[in-house]
């Protein structure tokens, strides 16, 4: 049972999930809870012998619909198999997923108990993973989490919707453009905090996934798959991020504009970009790269992916 | 995260399989009481394997 308490200094809720201090930690491939239930192998938590893409709600959970506080915690796991990733799932797999996020961001969104629905993956132990079979969560906040109200503020604060104006910036300036389709446009944004962060950003306004088309849900697919396997290729391995998929807000508390936020922790091969004083304490980033030089070798990087 | 439970859980009790798109949308209860989904890609004349499992 979760306990929501509100941190008045910073003017934030903090989620106690004192279960979750128990879960599964980085468990050997053939005690996987992710991977289907084998005939004589260890049970999962999906205990059937096969399955494409796999929803169900989280053993240990951040956030319930039995709490006092309610929200949903949902797992989402991508495939049936146990190595891989998001990059190398097949195209028609990934494009799937999509559909699944839009699905789950409808029925968690129509929920009273939920405000925003977060869907997010979470890739290497560099930031905590504790399962490596593929797959995703997604959490049902019974309330705006601080970053979706800023990119709210930020509508305000430009007079309409922040992220076409961003976009709108990035695609005059050029020089931190990744790589573009006819649906999205992907770039490291002008003011990124992490070395390797990147944006994958709708064309068009579209406050959520409910809005797309069936096409701009297939390129959407074809360019996270596009970065991620970039993003593997830069220093050739396994690159960590965290992904997070902004949407607008379901408790009517504003607008957005669907897009998808990647977070490296690496700024070189082998050293991560750690929060510390001025991050943690002042919340300011200090970067060590500039975006500009950071976009050139990840345009190197998924060219050689490609 | 997740994790397995200790025993080995029976199949899910199969609920309501419906349509979301191009995808079929099959709803269990795990023996814990938790709802499991499974989405498969729709194919004419072709059941999925686990969202075929037990009575829909």
């Amino acid at each position: 049972m979760s306990e929501l308490r509100f941190e008045e200094l910073r003017g934030e809720q903090v989620a106690y999930a004192i279960q979750r201090q128990d879960r599964t930690f980085l468990p050997p491939a053939d005690h996987c809870p992710l991977c289907p239930t084998k005939p004589g192998g260890a049970p999962t938590e999906i205990p059937l012998p096969a399955f494409e893409i796999a929803v169900f709600e989280n053993r240990f959970p951040a956030f319930s619909a039995d709490s006092p506080s309610g929200g949903a915690a949902e797992v989402v796991v991508y495939t049936d198999q146990h190595d891989g990733s998001l990059g190398s799932l097949p195209a028609g797999r990934a494009e799937d997923l999509m559909w699944v996020w839009r699905h789950r961001y409808l029925e968690l969104g129509a929920r009273e108990d939920v405000g925003y629905v977060f869907i997010f993956e979470n890739r290497g132990v560099e930031v905590g993973v504790t399962l490596h079979h593929p797959h995703g969560q997604i959490y049902g906040y019974p309330f705006l989490p601080p970053v979706p109200a800023l990119e709210r503020a930020a509508d305000a604060r430009l007079g309409g919707c922040a992220p076409c104006a961003l976009l709108d910036r990035e695609l005059a300036d050029g020089r931190r453009i990744l790589f573009e389709n006819d649906a999205v446009v992907v770039h490291v944004p002008y003011a990124a905090r992490w070395s390797y962060e990147a944006h994958v950003v709708l064309r068009e306004h579209r406050p959520s996934l409910l809005e797309c088309e069936p096409q701009e849900l297939q390129l959407l697919a074809q360019a996270l798959q596009k970065l991620v396997r970039g993003y593997d290729a830069l220093f050739t391995r396994p690159f960590p991020y965290v992904m997070a998929v902004h949407q607008a807000p379901t408790d009517d508390s504003g607008e957005g504009h669907l897009h998808v936020e990647f977070y490296p922790p690496l700024r070189t091969a082998e050293k991560l970009k750690y929060l510390a004083g001025s991050e943690q304490g002042a919340g300011t980033f200090i970067a060590d790269t500039l975006p500009e030089r950071s976009a050139e070798a990840l345009r190197e990087a998924i060219a050689r992916a490609a | 995260m997740s994790e397995p439970a200790q025993q080995r859980p029976p199949a899910p009790t199969s609920g309501q399989a419906t349509t979301y798109g191009p995808l079929r949308v099959a709803r269990h209860v795990k023996d814990d009481g938790r709802t499991l989904i499974l989405y498969s890609r729709e194919r004419s004349g072709q059941q999925q394997a686990g969202a075929s499992e037990g009575p829909e």
